[in-house]
């Protein structure tokens, strides 16, 4: 069965194209999200590289001096 | 010695006394001749001292030796003494006699005292009114009931005057009562700004929830949205119809900030080119006791010169059992056209449950 919306209390049946069209907007929705799930992950690596690197002395990537200067 | 004397006339001989036999004598005025009195025979002599009488007349004594005639009455009327006690009359029998002292009636009227000794009566009232006592105390009267006055559904009564009632016809559909010149009206709500519910929705596996009815009725629309639960965890988008289509391209600009249980701004996120205002960034949990709430104010919906602004405000349980909330504000960029409709989706998946409630706000 099809997806539905819900229009002023009316339950309308998505066309095929809808469905085409809500199909690649799921799609697309997993590619940002695992992309801002990736850079999230990015950033949190970073900010922890960046702390050992401080205290160990040794020289940031501008990715890892982006997580600590604000 | 029988002996007949035939005269034309007897006369006395003396004086002016005409005497018929002695004091034992029998005058006998045979039968089929006639005797004829001119003037009567008076009442000492047994007769009435009348000499004529019409079908009707009754007899009353006026004193010890003298009889008068009362002529007949009109129909009806009733035999009693006049007011003077000292003959009778005919007239119509008075209260104090047993009567009304009324002569005649239409139907509906009433008798009721109006002293001690006479009757009147009340003419019938109109129409469901009721039977009261005048302002005076003094007499009943007939006023107007609330069975009276309210002949129409939705009809309320009120006070016009002191002790006065008076009918207030309904008003027309979202009409408030209001007082003009000191009595109760009908009116526009006056000022505006609260918010009427205009309808509900109930999502059930649905892919959106749209409104695409924004009357002109109103300024503002609102949408509270409770009892949100999704089927699979996703972010919470919203978008607006400008007149072709809810807007799917990347134009709308957004800005929310949040927190959630665990003590983490985890939910702030804003977009300067996004496909929707994304009012939830962390994902709507999809678990069935994790229901969320949302709402959602589109302003000025009407304008047609700029761009309308968003206002979003959400707590819901994000996909590690956090809650989680936040508030955001959102435009669109497509167009400066009158906005038509409002659209709630997850990213992915359905609603599987929620109630949403539009509701508007008048400003005039």
């Amino acid at each position: 069965m099809g997806r539905t919306r819900l229009v002023d209390g009316v339950r309308i049946q998505f066309t095929a194209e809808e469905e085409t069209a809500r199909d690649a907007e799921e799609a697309q929705y997993a590619i940002d999200k695992q992309a801002d799930k990736d850079a999230r992950e990015q950033k949190a690596t970073d900010k922890a590289n960046a702390k050992a690197k401080l205290i160990a002395g040794e020289a940031l990537t501008q990715a890892e001096a982006d997580t600590i200067v604000i | 010695m029988a002996s007949e004397v035939k005269a034309n006339k007897l006369s006395p001989s003396s004086g002016t006394n005409l005497t018929l036999g002695d004091a034992s004598d029998t005058v006998i005025v045979p039968t089929g001749a006639t005797l004829n009195v001119v003037d009567g025979i008076g009442v000492a002599g047994g007769g009435t001292g009348l000499v004529s009488f019409t079908a009707g007349d009754v007899l009353y004594a006026t004193g010890s030796t003298t009889l008068a005639k009362l002529a007949k009455g009109s129909a009806e009327e009733v035999l009693s003494m006049n007011s003077g006690a000292n003959a009778p009359e005919w007239t119509t029998a008075a209260a104090t006699a047993g009567g009304t002292g009324q002569t005649g009636f239409t139907a509906g009227d009433l008798l009721y005292a109006n002293s001690t000794t006479t009757l009147t009566k009340l003419g019938k009232g109109t129409a469901r009114q009721g039977l009261q006592t005048n302002s005076g105390a003094t007499a009943p009267e007939w006023v107007n009931s609330p069975q009276s006055l309210m002949t129409a559904a939705g009809d309320i009564i009120y006070a016009s005057g002191a002790n006065t009632l008076a009918k207030l016809a309904k008003g027309s559909d979202d009409e408030v009562l209001t007082l003009a010149s000191g009595v109760p009206s009908w009116a526009e709500a006056g000022g505006g700004g609260a918010w009427t519910q205009i309808s509900t929705q109930t999502a059930s596996a649905d892919a959106t929830i749209d409104f695409t009815t924004l009357s002109a009725d109103y300024r503002d629309f609102k949408v509270i949205a409770s009892g949100v639960n999704v089927s699979v965890a996703a972010d919470m988008w919203f978008r607006v119809d400008v007149g072709s289509g809810f807007v799917t391209a990347t134009d709308y600009l957004f800005a929310i900030t949040g927190h959630d249980s665990g003590g983490t701004a985890s939910n702030n996120g804003s977009g300067a080119g996004a496909a929707s205002f994304i009012l939830c960034y962390h994902g709507w949990d999809e678990a069935a006791t994790f229901c969320g709430a949302m709402e959602v104010i589109v302003y000025d919906v009407h304008n047609t010169t700029n761009y309308k602004m968003m206002h979003g405000q959400y707590d819901y349980w994000d996909n590690v059992h956090e809650i989680t909330c936040g508030v955001g504000s959102a435009s669109c960029t497509s167009a400066t056209t009158a906005i038509t409709g409002l659209r709630f989706q997850p990213a992915s998946g359905n609603f599987a449950t929620g109630e949403f409630t539009l509701y508007g706000r008048k400003i005039t």
